[in-house]
């Protein structure tokens, strides 16, 4: 069965609907389906595998598990998950333990043991891709040691949680928190990076450079 | 910046009524969302307040005064929609200036090239300031729509799903810097959607449509964790809330066929149990059994379809737990969460159902 955005013009909700409809589908005739979307909830929600496809070259094949938390490269590691993947310039600093964000004061402290994959894969010295998802950036609301300092600039409320918004040096970031964690816009924030959770691209070709705690 | 109000508004097109005795008030400065499937009256609203149309009945009134017989052009308002109303063979620094150029409210030419300027830089357009429309992506089209209303600094904007047309990615984009300009501008917006993510991360309040009547008002807070009736629990959250029919007794949600759950608060008497996704727990030892029928890992969270008796259920779970369809599992819910619906009318019983 081929199937080209089949419910991509549909209200938001019918097309829940339908989603759900056609992976019973799937599952009960058992056949073959490549089906195709813009709509990475769609991707995930009904593939067993997916091919994430750039200006017609295969970027990346695998599960949803895999392509979601093992992206390739930048292209894969943004075009999955939303809110999308937080992504800022950096710059492993001389200390050898922490990575700076361009334009921040502050760095963010990475383990040692990420420092040294990084040297292992070449990546030394080279300008960075530091990438995260905004539900592996923490948020508290007084100072911590190591966190850095930032306040809240646009919180959206889904319902189930939050989405809030805050700069850090020239990146604008997302993280994602319980339902009204952050009380109003404005609220000063102190944040961390959970770095088992980090991603570090070449700079200069977008590829990870594969390094997982 | 300016207050809007609707007052008992009727619109009728030939046979089909649009709108049925429509009363709202959106504050100054606020950014409140109509939230409606297709057909529900959100454009028909929208137009009424653009002057487009004139209602059947009732009055419309922006900052105390009476519209309801004025013109369009008159108000003040401006629209965007989601198809780009852009002049095709100008460049984009013409089509921002169009609107400047109007007979009704000229500007000097220093003005104009002030606006412009400042317009471009908000929305990230001023690299494309010399270039034709019609060789802009969707995104930047867009931008260029949306400037085209603000650099008049009209009133009222009123936005017609101007994020719809757009791919996934980009909208979510957009998204953020409409809401990061509105809170710069400070000014009113009325904007349309049938897209529940789109309401809740934008609006200071929604109003939630269904067939030409406003069902509920409130801040997206409000509309999540406390629907007045069971289309509203269904318009807002992903995946939906499960409404489950059922029977309270003795402290107890009675679902047949073995499900039964605890309640707090609750009078005996059938009634239909709603339950949001993120508040049902999988938990060995927990008070009721359910069959895996489908896992959605979305990366960030599983979306698990539950089988119990005759109910399917969707929870919402991290990616940590481990689930695999057609096994057995228990389950339970967060009594404290449940909102208790009436059977026959579908109002929430906390407001008077």
């Amino acid at each position: 069965m081929l199937m080209d955005e089949p419910i991509g013009s549909l209200d938001a909700k019918l097309r829940e609907e339908m989603r759900v409809e056609l992976k019973r589908l799937h599952v009960e005739q058992g056949s073959t389906t490549i089906y195709v979307t813009h709509d990475q909830i769609e991707a995930m929600a009904l593939a067993d595998r997916i091919v994430v496809m750039h200006a017609g070259v295969l970027q990346q094949v695998g599960t949803p598990e895999e392509v979601y938390a093992n992206p390739v490269n930048l292209f894969v590691a943004q075009f999955v998950g939303s809110p999308v993947m937080n992504v800022a310039d950096g710059a492993e600093t001389g200390s050898g333990a922490s990575m700076t964000v361009v334009g921040a004061t502050a760095g963010f402290a990475m383990p040692g043991a990420i420092i040294g994959q990084l040297a292992a894969k070449g990546g030394a010295g080279k300008p960075l891709t530091l990438g995260i998802r905004p539900e592996a950036v923490e948020l508290a609301l007084e100072p911590r040691p190591g966190w850095v300092s930032s306040d809240a600039h646009i919180i959206e409320p889904l319902g189930s949680h939050d989405i809030v918004d805050f700069r850090i040096g020239g990146a604008t970031m997302r993280a994602r928190t319980r339902a009204g964690f952050v009380p109003k816009p404005g609220t000063p924030l102190w944040v961390h990076l959970d770095p088992t959770r980090a991603h570090l691209f070449d700079a200069a070709s977008g590829n990870t450079f594969g390094i997982r705690l | 910046m300016a207050h809007i109000e609707l007052r008992g508004v009727t619109k009728i097109f030939g046979e089909a009524r649009a709108l049925a005795d429509l009363s709202l008030e959106i504050a100054d400065g606020q950014f409140f969302v109509l939230l409606g499937e297709t057909g529900a009256g959100k454009t028909t609203t929208l137009r009424l307040i653009a002057g487009l149309e004139k209602p059947t009945q009732g009055r419309v009134f922006i900052d105390g005064q009476d519209v309801t017989g004025w013109g369009a052009a008159a108000r003040d308002v401006a629209l965007v929609l989601q198809q780009y109303s852009l002049y095709p063979r100008y460049t984009v620094r013409q089509n921002l200036e169009f609107p400047l150029k109007s007979p009704i409210r000229p500007a000097t030419p220093q003005e104009i090239a002030a606006r412009v300027a400042r317009v471009a830089k908000t929305l990230h357009i001023e690299h494309l300031l010399d270039r034709k429309t019609d060789r802009l992506s969707g995104g930047e089209m867009q931008r260029v729509s949306i400037g085209r209303a603000i650099v008049r600094t009209p009133k009222v904007f009123l936005m017609d799903e101007p994020l719809s047309a757009l791919d996934a990615k980009l909208r979510e984009a957009l998204r953020a810097e409409l809401k990061d300009l509105q809170m710069n501008l400070g000014e009113t917006f009325l904007f349309v959607t049938h897209d529940q993510v789109e309401a809740m991360s934008l609006g200071d309040r929604i109003g939630v449509l269904n067939k030409g009547a406003l069902v509920q008002v409130g801040t997206p807070h409000e509309i999540y964790t406390n629907p007045v009736n069971t289309f509203v629990a269904r318009a807002v959250g992903s995946p939906a809330m499960n409404l489950l029919p059922g029977l309270a007794q003795k402290g107890q949600a009675v679902m047949g066929r073995g499900v039964t759950l605890p309640l707090e608060g609750a009078v005996d008497r059938p009634m239909i149990f709603g339950i949001r996704p993120e508040d049902l727990v999988i938990v060995g030892g927990a008070d009721a059994e359910a069959r895996v029928t489908d896992v959605e890992n979305h990366g960030v969270e599983k979306i698990v379809t539950l089988q119990a008796g005759a109910y399917a259920l969707r929870a919402t779970v991290p990616v940590t737990v481990r689930v695999t369809a057609g096994e057995t599992l228990r389950f339970g819910w967060n009594p404290g969460k449940v909102v208790m619906f009436d059977q026959t009318t579908g109002r929430s019983l906390r407001h008077g159902g």
